[in-house]
């Protein structure tokens, strides 16, 4: 398994069982939201930046970890957008095998073109972290 | 049914159409109903309407000339 999948995967079980999105947490979703299954998180890993050091072929990586936050409500869906922040931010500190975890922005989306209201907040950490060349399955 | 308190004929519409937001699909449905623009005449954004005992509230009206009207709904508490 590739350290990024291991990453990711930590970040799912971290943010699983939070206030505002219970177990409602999908790694990599693709297909189709329900309206039933908002408010809820989805995890991506997505562009990473690879650095050779000049130490004996290690590798560092910068990796964005991608959490976005999905809410559907009458009234008040940006209030739950930031509680999902909340939850998020407090939850995921660290990740084992990440030696840097840092939230790099922020963004958000409004949309009022179904029967509710339904925004969404897109939070971007960077997780940095090593591997040995041609060993990327093990951060380090 | 009921609109802005009073009682109309009308077709509620209530088609399939997903939302977009980012890269991700959400299941939607948008709430429709088709009238006579004279008898919604004084219909105002919130207005109330009520089908079969549910209860929407007017967020967008749709005149488009020639005596129909399109009353896009959205679900109220």
């Amino acid at each position: 398994m590739h350290a990024r999948q291991a990453i990711r995967e930590a970040a799912v079980t971290a943010l699983t069982g939070l206030t505002t999105t219970g177990s409602r947490v999908y790694d990599s979703r693709i297909f189709p939201l329900s309206e039933a299954s908002l408010p809820c998180i989805t995890v991506y890993t997505a562009d990473e930046s690879i650095e050779p050091q000049a130490i004996g072929g290690l590798m560092s990586r910068q990796m964005d970890l991608v959490v976005r936050g999905y809410a559907r409500a009458l009234t008040g869906v940006e209030d739950v957008l930031d509680s999902i922040a909340e939850d998020v931010e407090t939850a995921l500190t660290s990740i084992a095998g990440v030696k840097y975890l840092v939230l790099r922005t922020i963004e958000t989306e409004l949309d009022g073109e179904g029967d509710m209201p339904i925004a969404a907040i897109t939070l971007t950490f960077t997780a940095e972290y090593y591997t040995d060349a041609g060993a990327p399955g093990t951060a380090i | 049914m009921t609109v802005a308190g009073s009682e109309v004929l009308g077709l509620l519409d209530n088609e399939y159409e997903p939302v977009q937001i980012g890269n991700q699909i959400i299941e939607s449905n948008v709430p429709v109903l088709v009238c006579r623009s004279s008898d919604v005449a004084a219909v105002v954004h919130g207005s109330a309407v009520i089908v079969d005992g549910d209860t929407y509230a007017v967020r967008e009206v749709r005149k488009d000339g020639t005596g129909i009207t399109e009353l896009v709904l959205t679900e109220s508490a």
